[in-house]
């Protein structure tokens, strides 16, 4: 979704106000590439020949960061552990788009090559100024031979000599169009499109890693913020005296509007007494059950009061005479991150500036942010991201404005440290999802009509970064996330696809592939039972539903052959196919799950995944990995439930994950990597098929239909 | 009270050898590298080792350690360099966030310490009670397997060596 679009949804456009100056309009992300100008100040090759890459990518682990490294290693001819990384800050970055939606390579590849290759045309030509020659007579030397990048007679010069003495920052009039060399896939490249090893392995395994909660500055204190019992639950008066006069207490910050309740001591191990003694009192506001939150939007029910919200696909009549082929209502849970990190926030303020250490996937929208929430300009804030250990799709940095808010307090630096039920009852988690699909198939066995109705939570608007006001305001606004897949690849006839996203009293949000996974669920479920009705085989209906030339029928293809397709299976050994595009990426697996006592074990999941160009591979296969993993947790371990007005969950035995004891045996057959040209991401679009293929086979397997996760919760 | 930290003699002070010696690692001895995931025992990711045996820091205070040595994962590798479980890691790539991988490692290290040659039964047995989001488990196991088939371990502490360069057996 554009700025623009946006803005005009909202009414802006007609008023005249410009983007920066307007305090009344709500921060907006940046959104898409960085222009060449704002790379500027991306790449620096310091007097001792170190190179640095001020990277735009929030770092999750991910592999995008990596591969960043490897275009730069590509452009300078330098070895990728010769260059050191900055995480994204807004001290030293201008605005670039947040790091979500599997989109780092596909935005920032391009422009970090380019000004990688503008940065090593600057210094060929100041090796040829420097030793009076002609820049023709300066040739690029081998890569990663001796740690030469020209070679000019018979002298060969690393960085150190070519920078000779002086920091290399180049500007805008040296940035011109200049031949890259990342991409060109006709030329053999050393680093890129290799299985480089992320150089920050090293410090991972010797335990060297920094995220926020390793941060000290002098004088930090230690503050907590005390999470309300509910969401809605009002707070009516704190009592603060017996904290106060415990050894330890520092200060702290009472706001009855908000629903804030922060104290701060002078270390950890006091600030656990200090916590303990506050009294603060609550009014409970709505105690609402599960049953409330699946009645909220139970698909059937919005569908007796009429049309849902958004129509995305409105051209089949719905005629009252039809014969349904397949009629089926899928549910799937509210979902949470459950990142392995407990989050934390470092901040300190010098007069009124202030500056914020803390994870987020999106370090401006955070300043622009919590500036207004602190009360302060923009100019007055500055946002470090740190490394994060998790929750993809979940960081917007709140813990950062709890430590800003409690340092302005103490005037002192202060970290802010979250509780493993801190992260269950103050993140915003994936919504719970509920599908009516009916389609019918024609007389030659094809899909002639489909009516998808999905209700959901919100999914990109989220309460936690957009003003009330802008909430109230979303009806107006497409909420993508809700709808990401559910307008897929398939030729489906007439189509009607409709959502309605509502506004739930437990915080929803972005979560790994968006709505994408419940999605995939339920639309492979009604073509599983739609191949069923017309007796082909699963994998063969998909093919005759795709465009022949399609990456996704591609995928398909070499799914079956890898893993030896032979059609469904049954009680006992479930065998099951998916597919699926997130973005530009198409992804099909097939899943093998037994059932073993009474519950299903998966054994095999192969997969096909094209995203185009793939700078790692090895990276690229990791996030696949990671991706069937994680669907294995949606399919067979883990929901949020609520009771009392409350997610129930407080501790990691409240919401099990998979563990190493689960993992099958996965394969991966990169479709045309290294040959492809298109770009997409790779971190998420796995999570989707293979949550429809896993829980498919693993409902076969128990012999239960797939149309709830976790499988086997509830029989259909 | 004193406690044997990575070969090294630290003191503890009087108010904190009852606290949890998670919080004692990582705020009175700034050894960082023993991460907080849930303070209850359930995620592994604050495992160390106390005289060898993978232990969850969260659960034992500097009382309940006494005189046992205690190895944290910036105590693993030895003069002689990485731990092979480490170079495993590297080699395999393992790591995603990194956050769970001190955990991991020190569990795998005390496994492979005690039984050099696991089977699948006994990885799953030693390290499901290390959980990882990001789902990096099958390089864990491949990571491990190829540990295994290299030197037995060579961490000194584990050794009861007082100093990484103590005498080799």
């Amino acid at each position: 979704m554009s700025r623009r679009t946006m803005l005009a949804a909202l009414g802006w456009t007609a008023t005249g106000l410009t983007l920066a100056s307007c305090r009344l309009l709500p921060p907006i992300p940046k959104l898409g590439a960085s222009d060449a100008e704002d790379t500027l100040g991306w790449l620096q090759i310091h007097a001792d020949g170190r190179v640095e890459l001020r990277s735009p990518v929030h770092d999750f682990g991910q592999g995008a960061t990596t591969g960043l490294l490897q275009i730069v290693a590509e452009e300078l001819g330098v070895a990728v552990d010769r260059i050191s990384v900055v995480l994204p800050s807004t001290a030293h970055l201008r605005p670039v788009q947040g790091t979500f939606g599997s989109f780092s390579m596909a935005i920032h590849a391009r422009p970090v090559a380019e000004i990688a290759a503008a940065t090593r045309e600057v210094l060929r030509t100041r090796v040829a100024r420097a030793r009076r020659v002609a820049r023709s007579a300066v040739v690029d030397a081998q890569p990663d031979v001796d740690g030469a990048v020209f070679v000019v007679g018979a002298s060969r010069l690393g960085l150190a000599e070519a920078v000779a003495g002086k920091t290399l920052v180049i500007d805008a009039d040296q940035l011109r169009r200049v031949q890259t060399r990342s991409f060109d896939l006709a030329a053999p490249t050393r680093w890129v499109g290799k299985d480089v090893v992320p150089p920050d392995h090293v410090a991972v395994v010797t335990g060297a890693t920094r995220y926020t909660s390793d941060i000290r500055l002098p004088g930090m204190a230690h503050g907590y913020v005390i999470a309300p019992p509910t969401p809605d639950a009002v707070l009516e008066a704190v009592d603060l005296g017996a904290a106060r006069a415990l050894s330890g207490w520092v200060a702290g910050h009472v706001d009855l509007d908000q629903g804030f309740v922060g104290v701060i001591a002078e270390d950890p191990f006091r600030l656990r007494a200090v916590i303990d003694a506050v009294r603060p009192r609550w009014r409970l506001a709505s105690r609402f059950s599960q049953d409330d939150l699946d009645a909220a939007l139970d698909v059937d029910r919005l569908l007796r009061r009429g049309a849902l919200e958004r129509q995305l696909v409105d051209d089949l009549d719905l005629d009252e005479g039809r014969a349904w082929s397949v009629n089926i209502r899928v549910d799937t849970p509210m979902v949470a991150h459950a990142p392995i990190e407990l989050r934390a926030g470092v901040a300190r303020w010098q007069g009124d500036r202030c500056e914020i250490s803390v994870g987020t996937q999106d370090a401006f929208l955070t300043r622009d942010v919590f500036a207004r929430r602190l009360g302060i300009a923009n100019d007055h804030l500055i946002v470090h991201g740190q490394r994060m250990g998790g929750a993809f799709g979940g960081r917007a940095g709140v813990e950062g404005l709890d430590a800003a808010i409690l340092a302005r307090v103490a005037r002192r630096p202060v970290k802010v440290q979250w509780t493993r039920p801190d992260d269950f009852a103050r993140s915003f988690h994936g919504p719970p999802t509920s599908h009516r699909i009916r389609a019918q198939l024609d007389a030659r066995g094809q899909i002639a009509a489909w009516w998808h109705a999905i209700g959901t939570g919100h999914v990109l608007l989220t309460s936690s970064v957009l003003a009330p006001w802008v909430q109230a305001a979303t009806g107006l606004v497409p909420d993508e996330g809700a709808e990401t897949g559910a307008v897929g690849a398939y030729r489906l006839g007439r189509r009607r696809i409709e959502v309605s996203a509502i506004r739930l009293p437990i915080p929803t949000g972005p979560w790994r592939g968006l709505n994408a996974a419940p999605n995939a669920f339920a639309i492979e479920t009604a073509i599983d039972a739609l191949a069923e009705a017309a007796r082909v085989d699963p994998l063969a209906f998909r093919l005759r539903h795709l465009d022949k030339s399609s990456s996704l029928a591609r995928c398909l293809d070499r799914v079956a052959e890898r893993a030896g397709w032979a059609g469904r299976g049954g009680r006992g050994r479930g065998r099951a196919v998916a597919c699926s595009m997130y973005g530009k990426t198409a992804v099909a697996v097939i899943a093998e799950v037994v059932e073993l006592g009474g519950q299903a074990r998966v054994e095999r999941v192969v997969v096909a995944h094209d995203c185009g160009v793939v700078i790692n591979p090895d990276r690229v296969r990791a996030q696949i990995e990671g991706n069937v993993i994680w669907a294995i947790g949606s399919t067979l371990r883990h929901r949020l439930v609520v009771a009392d007005g409350r997610v129930t969950a407080q501790y990691l035995n409240g919401y099990p994950l998979p563990t190493i004891a689960d993992t099958p045996a996965i394969e991966i057959d990169l479709v045309d990597a290294g040959r492809g040209t298109a770009w997409s991401g790779a971190g998420e679009p796995t999570v989707a098929a293979a949550t429809a293929a896993i829980a498919s086979a693993a409902a076969q397997a128990l012999g239960v239909a797939p149309r709830a996760l976790p499988v086997a919760w509830r029989n259909a | 009270m004193k406690l044997t930290i990575n070969g090294r003699s630290v003191n503890v002070p009087d108010a904190l050898t009852e606290s949890p010696l998670l919080w004692v690692l990582r705020e009175q001895l700034e050894l960082t590298g023993t991460r907080y995931g849930c303070g209850v025992g359930v995620c592994g990711a604050c495992t160390i080792h106390v005289d060898g045996v993978a232990t969850r820091a969260c659960q034992l205070t500097p009382a309940q350690v006494g005189t046992a040595r205690v190895t944290t994962i910036e105590g693993l590798a030895s003069a002689d360099g990485l731990h092979p479980v480490q170079r495993a890691w590297i080699e395999h790539g393992v790591a995603q966030c990194g956050f769970c991988q001190s955990g991991q490692i020190m569990s795998a290290s005390a496994l492979l310490a005690r039984t050099p040659a696991p089977t699948d039964g006994d990885i799953d047995a030693a390290m499901s009670g290390n959980l990882c989001r990001c789902g990096t488990y099958p390089r864990i196991r491949r990571a491990i397997r190829h540990a295994s088939m290299r030197e037995p371990s060579t961490d000194a502490a584990t050794r009861g060596d007082e100093t990484p360069e103590g005498d080799k057996r």
